[in-house]
């Protein structure tokens, strides 16, 4: 992983601030390629964590060139337990994407707060 | 010599029954967690800035620097407010202090600022008879979510909407961890 330091502060602030409602946030590459991470469960593993948001960005971004769509501020995959994965763009030009991974009674309302805060615009 | 004994143990449990009841109930009415808050609001309300007259801007700082609120509780009962809670345009609830049903809530309080903006486009805030009991405001706007907040107080609040406005924006810098 080819942690840049301005991305590794982000994904630890973001954790840090969330009250626990994060689990896991990264930011990887267009390729799947994982720039920072952050999480405290060990069981997580960043490689397939970024392979699997690559992926899905990848998809959502074919189809919204079908649809001719300028593009999207977020994915928001919920997951059965109750958790969500959430998927933006983090920086459009060098094509990194942050993903956060919530627990299963996130307080999205905050998060959302954050990702909007320290998120470039 | 018997009744007088009998008489005053009486009146000895009566004192005790009634000094249990009022004990009871003061329990009953403060959850740990209020009282926490409490505790720690009187602290910083200690360092609340003086009220000054008129509207002037009032900054949310005390003698020894910036008010801090270690959580919306402390807030709350700093600024007088038996219910305080934060959401956004959408109606989604960002954080909330003896509040139930945070949703059934702020959904209903949403709507209501986006029909009152259809009316009024620069519609702020709106606050009851003196501005002292409740108090729905626009805090800030960060990115492209803006955050309400709706504090209901039982009686006059200790602070003036625009003050209890400015805690609020503290509050939520801190709590999204802005850089000073």
């Amino acid at each position: 992983m080819t942690a840049n330091s301005e991305e590794q502060l982000l994904v630890s602030l973001l954790k840090a601030s969330s009250r626990g409602s994060i689990e896991m946030t990264m930011i990887l590459s267009e390729n799947g390629t994982p720039v920072a991470y952050e999480s405290d469960n060990k069981y997580y593993d960043p490689e397939y964590v970024a392979t699997a948001a690559a992926v899905i960005s990848g998809a959502v971004s074919s189809v919204m060139e079908l649809l001719n769509a300028k593009g999207y501020k977020q994915v928001s995959v919920d997951l059965g337990d109750g958790r969500k994965l959430l998927i933006r763009q983090y920086k459009k030009q060098q094509k990194l994407y942050l993903v956060c991974l919530t627990n299963t009674n996130p307080n999205l309302g905050f998060i959302e707060l954050l990702l909007e805060e320290h998120l470039p615009k | 010599m018997v009744d007088t004994v009998v008489t005053l143990s009486n009146g000895l449990v009566s004192f005790a029954l009634v000094g249990l009841f009022l004990l009871f109930r003061r329990g009953k009415k403060t959850t740990p967690q209020q009282t926490r808050a409490e505790e720690q609001a009187q602290k910083n309300s200690e360092a609340l800035p003086p009220k000054t007259g008129g509207d002037a801007e009032t900054k949310p700082t005390g003698p020894e620097g910036p008010v801090r609120f270690a959580s919306l509780g402390e807030l709350a009962s700093a600024i007088g407010a038996k219910h305080l809670i934060l959401f956004n345009q959408y109606g989604i609830p960002i954080e909330s202090y003896n509040v139930r049903e945070g949703r059934g809530i702020s959904v209903p309080l949403a709507e209501f600022v986006s029909t009152m903006r259809k009316l009024s486009p620069d519609f702020d805030s709106i606050v009851s008879g003196d501005g002292r009991k409740i108090i729905l405001s626009s805090i800030e706007k960060v990115g492209d979510i803006e955050v309400f907040a709706l504090a209901v107080g039982d009686s006059e609040m200790k602070v003036k909407a625009d003050e209890a406005r400015e805690f609020l924006k503290a509050y939520l810098s801190e709590s999204l961890g802005r850089r000073k």
